[in-house]
Formats: C-alpha cells, sequence, structure tokens
C-alpha cells in the first residue's frame, strides 16, 4: 500500500496509481503537461526558425482534446474522434532540454487518455508525464522543489476527492 | 481536480503572463496570427473556470477540425477556430434573447390583461408585443442558420439587418436613440408613459432592444469573417 506522501518519483508514482481503485491517471497528467505548456511556448518562440510550424499546434490541440475527453462522458467511438492521431508523435520530439521534456509530458499526457486502454499502461503514461512535467520545471528551480510544484496539491486532492 | 486553479494562490512559476503578451503581440516572433483563443483558453485553466454546456460544445467543435487542418498550422487553423467562436457565441446570444424575450411577453400579456379598463397608454403600447414577435421570429430564423455547419454569410447579413431595423423600431418605443445605454435606459422608461410592467429582472424591453442590436453586429461580424475566409 503506497501512501501519497510515499510518493517521490516515477516509480513510487505509478505504484500508487496502480494501488487506486479508479483511473485518476490522465486528469493528473493532463493537468501536470498544462502547468508546464507555458515552458514549451516559450522554447518554442526561441527555437522554431519556422513561421506556421504544425509541430508547434500539436502541443496545443493535444491538450485542448484531453481536457474534452476528459469531460466527456460520450462512448468510446465518440471519445476516440477527439483524440489527434499520434502515429510519429513522440518519435520527433527528440529535442534537448526543458522544453522537449515538456512537450514529452504532454504528449504522454494525452496518451493516457486514449479510450480502451489498459489501466496499468495508462498509469505508467500517467507517472512519466508528472515526471516529465516536474524535470521541465526543474530548469527553473530544483528537481525536488519541482517535484512538489507539480505534484504537491494534487497529491492531497487525490487521497481526498474523486475526480 | 481539472476544475480546481492550475497552481496555487495565483501562482504563476512557468511565466505565463510573459508568454502571453508575446502570444498576443505575435508579430515579434514572426507568428502573424491572432493567438487571443488559446490564449484565453489557457487563462481559464489557469484560473480553475467552470466551462458552461456551450462553451464545451464549442471546444469540442475545436477539437474535431479535421485533420488535414491541423497540419497546416496556425495561420491556417487559428482563423478556422475564430469561426467557430464567433458561431457558438452568436448562437448562445441568439438563446439567451429568445429567452429573455419569452419572459418579456409573458409579462406583457399579464399586465395588459390587468388593464380591463384599457387606459390610453395600453392602447398605444399594443404594438410592443407585435414587434417582439416579430423579433422571436427573427431569431428563430438566426437560430436555425447559426446551428448549421457552414452557416450562409449572405443570410447571416440578411438576418442581422433585419435584427437592427427591429432594435430601432423597439428603441423608438423606449423613447430613445438606437444606441442604447440600459442603465439609463431604465431609469427613463418610467418617465416615458409607458406604465405596465416592461421590466422583467433582465428581460425588459430596453435590455431586449439592446440586445438584438448587439447581436446584428455579432451577426454581421460574423458573416464578414466567413466571407474573408472563402
Amino acid at each position: 500500500m503506497v501512501d501519497t506522501s510515499d510518493i517521490v518519483d516515477q516509480e513510487s508514482l505509478k505504484k500508487w496509481l496502480n494501488a487506486q481503485s479508479g483511473s485518476q491517471a490522465p486528469a493528473l497528467a493532463c493537468r501536470a503537461a498544462l502547468r508546464v505548456l507555458p515552458i514549451f511556448l516559450e522554447w518554442w518562440f526561441t527555437r522554431s526558425k519556422t513561421k506556421d510550424d504544425p509541430s508547434f499546434f500539436d502541443i496545443l490541440r493535444i491538450l485542448l482534446s484531453s481536457l474534452v475527453v476528459l469531460r466527456a462522458d460520450d462512448d468510446d467511438a465518440k471519445r476516440a474522434a477527439y483524440v489527434p492521431n499520434l502515429n510519429g508523435f513522440v518519435s520527433t520530439r527528440d529535442d534537448e532540454g526543458y522544453a522537449a521534456e515538456a512537450a514529452g509530458a504532454t504528449t504522454m499526457a494525452v496518451m493516457a487518455v486514449v479510450p480502451n486502454a489498459e489501466k496499468a499502461w495508462v498509469d505508467k503514461c500517467a507517472a512519466e508525464a508528472v515526471f516529465g512535467a516536474a524535470l521541465s520545471l526543474s530548469f527553473k528551480r530544483n528537481f525536488q522543489a519541482s517535484c512538489f510544484s507539480i505534484l504537491g496539491n494534487d497529491q492531497r486532492r487525490l487521497s481526498s476527492e474523486s475526480l | 481536480m481539472l476544475k480546481q486553479p492550475l497552481w496555487r494562490s495565483g501562482e504563476d512559476p512557468v511565466g505565463w503572463v510573459r508568454i502571453r503578451s508575446d502570444l498576443l503581440h505575435a508579430d515579434t516572433h514572426d507568428l502573424g496570427t491572432d493567438w487571443s483563443f488559446w490564449v484565453t483558453w489557457y487563462d481559464e485553466i489557469m484560473q480553475g473556470k467552470t466551462r458552461s454546456e456551450w462553451e464545451w460544445g464549442m471546444l469540442e467543435a475545436v477539437v474535431l477540425i479535421d485533420d488535414e487542418h491541423w497540419g497546416k498550422g496556425p495561420s491556417h487553423i487559428n482563423p478556422m477556430i475564430d469561426l467557430i467562436v464567433k458561431q457558438y457565441e452568436a448562437l448562445q446570444e441568439v438563446r439567451r434573447l429568445k429567452n429573455q424575450n419569452y419572459e418579456l411577453q409573458e409579462a406583457i400579456a399579464a399586465s395588459q390583461n390587468r388593464l380591463h379598463n384599457n387606459p390610453p397608454e395600453a392602447i398605444a403600447n399594443a404594438a410592443i408585443p407585435n414587434k417582439l414577435q416579430v423579433l422571436w421570429n427573427e431569431l428563430d430564423v438566426a437560430e436555425v442558420e447559426l446551428e448549421k455547419a457552414s452557416p450562409n454569410p449572405d443570410r447571416l447579413q440578411e438576418i442581422a439587418k433585419r435584427l437592427l431595423g427591429l432594435a430601432a423600431d423597439l428603441a423608438k418605443y423606449c423613447g430613445q436613440k438606437a444606441d442604447l445605454a440600459i442603465s439609463k435606459a431604465a431609469e427613463e422608461i418610467g418617465t416615458s408613459g409607458t406604465k405596465w410592467a416592461i421590466r422583467v429582472g433582465a428581460g425588459s424591453l430596453v435590455a431586449q432592444t439592446e440586445g438584438a442590436q448587439n447581436l446584428g453586429k455579432m451577426l454581421f461580424d460574423l458573416a464578414k469573417t466567413l466571407t474573408i475566409g472563402g
């Protein structure tokens, strides 16, 4: 049994998520990715040389889709329509630096809401997304503090609230 | 969890305020397109805003834009999103006005029933319920057009013109200029000789007049955007 106070890294978060009866992972991952979205945007502004780069838009679209999917109580077939085609998306996110991590976290957050996914897989993706977001934020502060920022107040909510 | 503000106590550890300014002045980054939808969207997430059903419907419509369009980048997709936002906002305004119109017509009918001896002002104002009915019909037409996946800009312009005409007619009844200010009009309405119960909370004749005027402008704007977008 993992207590929320025992969550210190990706593995312990995954264990904690696995032990929960319902899947809280998608909302947690989505929220973590949303928190570091501005870091990705700033990186993109600085690095991108291409006006109208569609890859930039993937992140915005994916996060917007995540929120719509998470809120929807539609059947799986309809929910699937909200999720953008992610083929090849992860492999193109190989840039160095915190913004790439933010993008990775974001991607994983969305993958965690793909309909019909197994809970264990969703929990794993969510844990990666949350800690990817923390790593991204850690370029602005230390990693421990970033983990707390990304996860801190959500941990407390997770233990007492339904999503 | 997703209904909560993104950070505690209004914190902004990732510098969103600076980024949002960059997005709103996007020329700096050679991103010359309107980013206001995305800025508003993220602002609301930061605040933990509770969205209404129609706002979720609008976001759903944005998400469901075809992959083919998303792949063409911000300068292609942002104007498409702008159209969706304008269409949903106009549709929401139509529905709000219909509710208001219904309440007002009910209140007027009840009020006139009470005036059994037909005082002069009741007779003089008999045309107002007719105008409200015409407005109701026009709102119905607007609703049908706005519910379409691709509203016709010419039709929207025609509806807009008729709405502005109706707003001007109703404004005359209020003894006001066409460009109304609700509070001022509400103050003066009691001295204009219109003594039956014209005000029912937000459903006043003045609010209805201003609403028709605003909706007319929104439809003109939407029609113009549709025409530019081809």
